[in-house]
């Protein structure tokens, strides 16, 4: 059993932001490029129809399976990049946002995922909610500050043009702001596992990894701090810092070191 | 740009980070950058993995309470002391400094590393990983240096801004100063935490609880009488099986239905229907009847219907339970019909907690919930799973952290500074830096 309707859905919603991004960058009169932007609109509204149909139907926060998550990752992305686009008018952070945000979407929809209602007691919890939405939007603008980082390097090295100092306040801007999240994560996260399990830390495999990302990207902040200037440091570690991240989300789940986590997301 | 890429060798892709490095002072004359701080980081390690190798392997040994407070008591005298009244000192501005943080962050990162890439205290661990502490890294001499080093630098940076107080530091201290006091508090506390599992059975009244840590049976300052444990559990789920290798074909949870209010489904091509479904049952001969005794498993009648149609099964598959057989449905060669055990929905005690005073207090204990009394929590934990729902007997855990609160205060103390960082990002800046 699938997810019902979801190819419906998510079809509608990639429809809904390629057109609506299309007309926002090819449109020649504002009338045209400010109706691209409502249809992008449109289309986040339709996939926050199915995330609410979801819930109801499954009774249960969809939080539990990789697959929920990449849907919550889907959806924070697109409202980034309108955020950023509205206040630092960056178009090109829109435009990757939502291909990243489709990517996503179309992962879901190749690997259809199990439809259960299941949920172990552990994760019954009024933490559940916030904790796993304080970090998805954490790491959708981390990845957001990595596309400003990949671009900044790509511009380095293979059109030999300095990345200027708007490149990497964007990335600064996106770090700092998904920072904190990542931090109200983690330390929600320790509340919570002090209620399910006694104890607010205890170095299982997922925390170890929640651990060594925050430090990544607490070392990048430091980093900015003190040396200013060297720009193509940061970019460098940020591009690192998001790997760590994704072992940290994904990896862990294929490492030998967490055969008994207790955070490994089942697949059934 | 064709002669562009050809000279992209990984040399032009480092040379510019490479060449911002340049040293016009030979290495420990004052001021210590970064080359002094990775080398007393490293060899702290370096130290911590010498004596762990040396001491067999058994990490660093349990503390007395006396040696641990009076280490405590020194390390934050030290760290006040220097960052106080000696901060203008060559060496105490770089111990606080930027270099040492990321040369202590670092060295933690790299033991952090470890410990998320090995099993931790895994019994078949070969004997040099054991030897070099790596199947036990919280409780490694390297682990400990390095985190002593990090108290310290951490400590003396945010002790520096206490005074004169400013409040353009405010942010800065709950992040710093919360996070020291999180990792003293825990580092420190971490000896202090006593968890014990006490089993009590329904109708009985138990006061001893089993420290696992020690070896030893304690009696608590309280006493448990379980009045009632309750499971309550999802429907179970149906599954298709390889009759030959055994293999349950689950592809990722997609040939898995519950049997819930959805009456089909479709698995591997198969049409299952469900035609009849037993929450309980017992069986006679070959068929299912409603039955409430102890261990009445589940039980589905089913029909299965072949993609084209050529072939219909119908018969009935239970998972059986402690001491009823389960029963799989063969749909053809190849393939089986299995029911998966029902998973947990919720488990709780009904507890009365019984003082020596003669008070009585009922409690629900459920996951999630836990209860205090007397400095101590109360955690459910689990059941007998061989009896799952019949089981008479909960598991429960009591814990005590005397440093609990102390950490807490930290963790507070660093939501308050995440909550500064969003607010004011990158213009949130202390006085000095």
């Amino acid at each position: 059993m699938t997810w019902i309707n979801f190819p419906t859905y998510a079809l509608l919603t990639i429809l809904g932001w390629t057109i609506g991004i299309l007309m926002n960058a090819i449109g020649k009169s504002n009338l045209v490029k400010q109706l691209g932007i409502a249809l992008v609109i449109a289309g986040q509204l339709v996939l926050t129809l199915f995330l609410l149909k979801l819930w109801i139907i499954l009774d249960r926060p969809p939080m539990r399976t990789l697959g929920e998550t990449r849907l919550w990752y889907s959806f924070f992305l697109p409202i980034i990049g309108l955020i950023t686009y509205q206040r630092w008018k960056y178009h090109w952070f829109l435009v990757y946002s939502l291909l990243l945000a489709c990517l996503f979407l179309g992962f879901n929809l190749a690997y259809p995922e199990n439809y259960s209602k299941t949920l172990m007691p552990a994760l019954q919890s009024p933490w559940f909610v916030p904790h796993v939405i304080v970090y998805i939007f954490s790491y959708a603008l981390l990845a957001a500050s990595s596309l400003v980082a990949i671009k900044g390097l790509v511009f380095h090295y293979f059109k030999g043009v300095k990345s200027g100092h708007k490149t990497i306040a964007l990335a600064d801007n996106l770090v700092f702001i998904g920072f904190a999240f990542l931090t109200l994560g983690l330390l929600f996260g320790a509340l919570w596992a002090k209620e399910a399990w006694g104890h607010y830390w205890t170095w299982d495999p997922k925390e170890t990894w929640a651990f060594l990302t925050w430090i990544v990207y607490l070392v990048y902040i430091h980093i900015r701090y003190q040396h200013d200037q060297k720009e193509l440091w940061a970019l460098w570690l940020l591009g690192l810092a998001f790997v760590v991240l994704l072992v940290c989300w994904f990896g862990v789940n294929y490492l030998p070191s967490a055969a008994n986590s207790v955070h490994v997301y089942t697949r059934d | 740009m064709g002669s562009y890429y050809k000279n992209l060798s990984l040399w032009t892709l480092f040379y510019p980070m490479i060449q911002q490095k340049k040293y016009d002072k030979p290495i420990w004359s004052n001021p210590w950058g970064y080359r002094e701080s990775f080398f007393i980081a490293s060899g702290l390690l370096l130290s911590g993995f010498a004596l762990e190798w040396a001491s067999g392997g058994t990490g660093v040994p349990e503390f007395t309470n006396l040696s641990l407070n009076i280490a405590a008591g020194l390390l934050v005298i030290f760290i006040f002391t220097a960052g106080i009244f000696f901060r203008k000192q060559v060496f105490i501005l770089w111990l606080s400094g930027i270099p040492a943080a990321i040369s202590a962050v670092t060295g933690i990162t790299f033991m952090a590393l470890l410990m998320g890439l090995t099993m931790q205290h895994d019994g078949s661990a070969p004997g040099w990983v054991v030897q070099l502490g790596l199947s036990h890294v919280t409780s490694s001499w390297p682990y400990l240096l390095i985190s002593v080093y990090l108290l310290v630098v951490l400590g003396i940076a945010a002790a520096k801004r206490i005074i004169p107080f400013s409040t353009k530091n405010i942010g800065y201290m709950l992040n710093h100063l919360g996070l020291w006091i999180v990792i003293f508090s825990a580092t420190f506390g971490a000896t202090k935490v006593e968890r014990l599992e006490m089993k009590v059975k329904e109708g009985e009244i138990e006061w001893q609880a089993f420290d696992k840590k020690n070896n030893v049976w304690v009696e608590m300052p309280v006493a448990i009488r379980l009045n009632d444990f309750v499971l309550e559990q999802y429907a179970p789920k149906l599954g298709i099986v390889d009759n030959i290798t055994g293999k349950i074909l689950h592809e990722n949870g997609k040939n898995v239905m519950l049997v819930d209010s959805v009456a089909s489904g479709n698995m591997l091509g198969w049409d299952i229907r469900l035609l009849t479904y037993l929450e309980q049952s017992g069986k006679a001969g070959e068929t299912y009847y409603l039955n409430n005794e102890t261990g009445a498993a589940p039980a589905v009648k089913a029909e299965a219907i072949s993609e084209n149609k050529s072939d219909t099964v119908v018969g009935w598959v239970s998972c059986g339970s402690f001491n009823h057989s389960y029963e799989a449905l063969k749909i053809n060669d190849q393939l089986s019909l299995i029911m998966f055990y029902p998973e947990p929905k919720k488990f709780l005690s009904k507890i009365d907690i019984l003082t020596p005073e003669g008070e009585t207090t009922a409690v629900e204990l459920e996951v999630n919930k836990p209860a205090k009394v007397k400095g101590w929590e109360i955690y459910q934990v689990g059941y007998d799973d061989q009896l799952g729902r019949w089981s008479d007997t909960s598991v429960i855990e009591f814990v005590r952290d005397p440093w609990l609160p102390f950490v807490y205060t930290g963790i507070f103390m660093m939501i308050a500074g995440a909550v500064t960082l969003f607010w004011f990002g990158r213009n949130n800046t202390p006085t000095d830096l």
